[in-house]
């Protein structure tokens, strides 16, 4: 499969699709989707900022020679086997929450075929970076695995640590709110490990999430019902 | 000579970043620099003595960070940090022995305003305000609001700095490759807002390098009456391996910074990757040259965020649509706070060629200023039209312009006294355009010659308030042909008597012309067409009516404000070739469900009027649509169909809903209500796809939905369920740290309302989480609530 191929698939997922049922998606669902995918690149505002440091864990993950902690387990987990990591922030910007927002005042089931896409969209995009930092950060282990504030017991406040530690509102324009959410919307902060070893632990998206009993978007093939 | 005169008759050096300084010199990851102005207050004067040395006229003292946000999560103390951050740069100043300036230097709260994110005006104002004064009672000589990268946040920081010192503002955003703010901002249409504020000095810095920035300083010279600032990075900046390189070296930079004082910028500096060489060779570059300065022609500009509209091309049309009176429905939704309705008509006549947007939302017994700060947010969120904010309060319209992230128009003032000295102090602080009613204290006056004294009497009194003549909208008003048939002409006569001797922009409502008489659209049109001969500027109409919006475009060719009729031609060209297609109808073969499946929209609409000739209406209904939606309900249940098809066929069937009502109109019953339902996502939660996937479903059955929107505020929530008697409200939350907000909301509607029953929905939600918050049912996904709904209202 293609990276187009997957991202649309992926949107198809948060529509509900399973990995069976993909192939029998509906037509008028799949010309919207690449009515979205003609839009999105053409907005062509998708943009990341990043900053990578040596880092130290016990409890904690620690950001050396600074006073930055990230108390929790499962990112101390998620990084156990690397001795630096990249801070990363990215987002598609204000005009495809604005593109949203008014198709669901002419069709919803436009805004919500849009809305998916986009979320797939800049998962993609977030992949194709990562190739990209590894590639500058001279990194020769390429897990396009990432970690966000959310996850497991990472609370969602270290998006604002992120944020400032990659100065992504100055960057590109990625801010949290009081409550911690990202705006714009279609936005993505994530930590992952730089190393030039290639052994390492994996563990699959959906088992670091931390959500997955109650989640109607998980891999179902990682949990069986 | 003092700051302010330095700045308009002189070139200006600012200094170089400090951030790339600090860096060098040690600082630390999520440390804050301004904390170094009492740790480190000898590394922080160095800093600025190295600048003084290079020759800069200005210094910015290490105060970017500090508002009450970031500094409170470091446990600072603001004052103490303001302080000590201006004493260092007095000390260096006076160690250097040099005459130099200190600019209190603010940057971003780091958090969006609405309508992107959820900081209201009044809280970013506030954490501006207390710099504000700080900085002027520790002693700095001017303020730099840079690096902005949010005109709403850059609005209320310079609104802030300007009404809490005295000091002169310079306001610097940052911009994108594309010539945007991140944003979306465009440079000249920052300008006009800024420049309509009072900004004393108006540019871009950070982001790109000087020869990037180029195009930008081109685009904000063009329009800006104010000194222009320009601070580039050094070249653009690329992190790799641990480290942020920049491109450009000194000699390159200066040279690139010639170019832009060349083309306007008066006020120069450097941002992050410049340093003390940069500067040093930037004031050799400058001592050189010899002071010139040229500003451009006023132009009569309204803008949106991220768009400018000038009132002196083709004629412009300002859309009538958002305005309750005689419009039934926008007027029962609007009085239930819900704006969906009032945007879609904006979106509407955007579609049809407004460019201009005439809000008004003024109906007895509802909150005017509440309703009009919310809507003229959403819009300037949505439509990206500029807005005419359309009140007879004048606290309406100054409040309203006080938030909205643009520049406005006012309608309007009038000729009696009262209303200039309410509304023309208003126009000139905010920058706003004004349409200048021809009438007074005894009405409008029949003869054209008194309206036009009116007049004169308004431009009189804009000229007294410095307010530009360009800026004025005269309105020499229509009265009715039905009743003064031979006054119609006077507005005609008028028209061209204040072009002919004043040559200021005229602008008229038309539709008043044909009140009460058959065929309006052809009198209206008539009229419009020869108001146009006679000189009007903006028609204000409904843009949605194709005989105005055709007669405007002809006109403009005529007119020759359409050259070579290009716009005409683009818009009529193709419009004999298929526009009226018909789609061909089956739908007699096709049952209910598989139209509505489809979204067979008017296969549905004739399918329901065949129907309706058999049955009766609320039996369409019952018997057909119902059974239709449950059917496709159960196909989603079964994984037979997904999401996207279930809200198509919502959407769908919501038609029939509406075909029905129409016939329920003609025969005067009003049966067909099922139960009205509060919808709203909850305060601090910016997501609100699954609300509004739940409205549409919930619509498709039949309910009334009154949608409160995103981040809304848990009394409003409670109030509206307590004012209309509200049996069933639906919240919505996605993120954990938003449930909170949701429990709030649950309890405060528990409080009012305890007979209102609670659904919520959202992705982090769980039954047991739903259960323990209070609330009564728990919706998993999108058709959950609608089970809920049946079961209640049945």
């Amino acid at each position: 499969m293609n990276s187009k191929e997957i991202t649309r698939n992926e949107a198809l997922r948060y529509l509900g699709y399973k990995k069976a049922s993909m192939h029998k998606a509906d037509p008028k669902t799949l010309n919207i989707l690449e009515e979205a995918l003609r839009d999105l690149e053409s907005l062509n505002s998708f943009k990341y900022a990043y900053r990578a440091f040596d880092i130290g864990i016990k409890d904690n993950v620690t950001i050396s020679n600074s006073d930055v902690a990230f108390k929790s387990a499962s990112l101390s987990k998620f990084l156990a086997d690397f001795k630096r990591a990249v801070f990363f922030a990215a987002t598609l910007g204000a005009a495809i929450d604005r593109l949203i927002a008014s198709l669901s005042l002419s069709s919803m089931e436009k805004a919500l075929i849009y809305d998916a896409y986009a979320s797939a969209y800049i998962e993609q995009k977030c992949d194709e970076a990562q190739k990209l930092i590894f590639e500058s950060e001279l990194c020769g282990y390429e897990n396009l695995s990432r970690f966000s504030p959310g996850y497991g017991d990472l609370s969602l406040e270290y998006n604002d640590v992120i944020i400032d530690l990659v100065d992504a509102q100055k960057l590109i324009g990625v801010t949290g709110t009081q409550t911690h959410l990202l705006v714009p919307k279609k936005s993505i902060v994530a930590i992952f490990g730089l190393s030039d070893k290639s052994n390492i632990n994996e563990s699959h998206k959906c088992e670091k999430c931390g959500f997955a009993d109650n989640c109607i978007y998980k891999d179902e093939s990682r949990f069986p019902t | 000579m003092n700051i302010s005169d330095k700045i308009q008759n002189d070139f200006v050096l600012f200094d170089g970043a400090m951030g790339t300084m600090l860096q060098r010199f040690g600082l630390r990851p999520g440390q804050l620099p301004e904390q170094l102005n009492l740790t480190n207050e000898e590394k922080i004067i160095g800093i600025h003595e190295m600048y003084l040395e290079a020759g800069a006229d200005i210094i910015s003292a290490n105060t970017f960070g500090a508002n009450a946000k970031k500094l409170k999560k470091a446990g600072l103390d603001q004052a103490e940090i303001i302080r000590a951050a201006l004493l260092n740069a007095k000390k260096a100043i006076s160690r250097s022995g040099k005459e130099a300036y200190i600019a209190y230097d603010a940057g971003s709260i780091g958090m969006l305003l609405e309508p992107l994110g959820t900081l209201t005006f009044e809280e970013a104002y506030e954490m501006f305000k207390s710099q504000a004064i700080l900085a002027q009672r520790y002693g700095a000589d001017i303020i730099l609001i840079e690096t902005m990268t949010d005109i709403a946040e850059m609005r209320a920081a310079l609104l802030a700095f300007k009404e809490n010192c005295s000091l002169p503002v310079i306001c610097s955003m940052t911009f994108d490759q594309n010539k945007r703010t991140l944003t979306g901002t465009d440079p000249e249409t920052m300008v006009h807002i800024l420049q309509g504020l009072g900004a004393d000095a108006i540019g871009a810095n950070c982001s790109l390098g000087p020869a990037e920035l180029y195009p930008v300083i081109e685009s904000i010279t063009k329009v800006c009456r104010v000194p222009v600032i320009v601070q580039p990075n050094a070249g653009l900046p690329v992190y790799s391996n641990g480290l942020t390189r920049f491109s450009c070296g000194v000699e390159e930079f200066v040279s690139h910074v010639e170019k832009l004082v060349d083309s306007g910028s008066t006020i120069v500096g450097g941002c992050c990757g410049t340093d003390p060489l940069y500067i040093a060779e930037i004031r050799r570059m400058l001592d050189k040259k010899s002071f010139s300065r040229n500003f451009p022609e006023h132009r009569a500009a309204v803008c949106s965020p991220s768009k400018t509209v000038y009132i002196d091309q083709a004629v412009t049309v300002i859309g009538e649509r958002i305005n309750p009176t005689g419009n039934k429905q926008l007027k029962l939704t609007l009085k239930d706070g819900d704006l969906d309705m009032a945007v879609f008509e904006a979106l509407e006549q955007k579609k049809h060629g407004a460019q201009i947007l005439d809000v008004n939302v003024s109906i007895p017994g509802t909150d005017e200023l509440c309703l009009m700060k919310k809507l003229a947010l959403e819009l300037a969120y949505i439509v990206n039209l500029p807005l005419q904010f359309d009140s007879i309060n004048s606290t309406v319209l100054e409040e309203a312009l006080r938030i909205y992230p643009g520049k406005a128009i006012i309608n309007s003032v009038s000729g009696k006294k009262t209303s200039i000295e309410a509304i023309l102090p208003i126009a000139k602080k905010y920058g706003a355009l004004l349409v200048c009613l021809c009438m007074d204290d005894d009405g409008i006056p029949a003869k054209h010659e008194d309206r036009v004294k009116i007049a004169e009497k308004i431009i009189q009194a804009a000229d007294e308030h410095s307010i530009h003549r360009d800026d004025l909208l005269i309105d020499c008003l229509v009265l009715t042909a039905s009743a003064q048939q031979k006054q119609v002409l006077e507005t005609i006569k008028a028209i061209a008597l204040l072009k002919a001797k004043y040559n200021v922009k005229t602008v008229l409502g038309v539709s008043n012309v044909s009140y009460g008489l058959p065929k309006r659209e052809l009198l209206n049109s008539t009229f419009l067409a020869v108001a146009l001969y006679s000189g009007l500027d903006a028609a204000i109409i409904d843009p949605t009516i194709s005989a105005y919006m055709d007669t405007i475009r002809a006109f403009n060719v005529f007119s020759t404000k359409d050259t070579d009729a290009e716009t005409y031609i683009k818009h009529y060209g193709k419009a004999s070739i298929g526009s009226q297609t018909h789609q061909v109808d089956n739908s007699n073969d096709q049952n209910i469900t598989s139209l509505i499946l489809e979204g067979n929209k008017n296969g549905l609409k004739t399918a329901v009027k065949v129907l309706s000739e058999e049955t009766n209406s609320l039996a369409i209904i019952e018997d057909h649509i119902v059974p239709s939606l449950k059917t496709i309900g159960n196909l989603y249940e079964k994984g037979e169909i997904y999401l996207p098809q279930l809200i198509r066929a919502a959407e769908t069937a919501s038609i029939a809903f509406a075909e029905v009502r129409l016939l329920l109109a003609d025969k005067a019953e009003n049966t067909l209500q099922k139960g009205t339902i509060v919808l709203a996502t909850v305060k601090g939660d910016v997501h609100d796809i699954g609300k509004n996937l739940v409205k549409v479903i919930l619509e498709s059955y039949g309910y009334d939905v009154i949608d409160l929107g995103k981040d809304t505020d848990p009394k409003m929530i409670s109030d509206t369920v307590n004012l209309k008697g509200i049996k069933l409200v639906g919240l919505s939350a996605l993120m954990t740290t938003t449930l909170p907000a949701m429990e709030q909301t649950i309890k405060l509607i528990r409080k009012t309302s305890p007979n209102c029953s609670i659904m919520v929905g959202g992705a982090v939600l769980t039954e047991n989480y739903a259960k323990t918050i209070g609330a009564d049912y728990y919706c998993k996904d999108a058709l959950s609530g609608v089970k809920v709904a049946e079961e209640l209202f049945c």
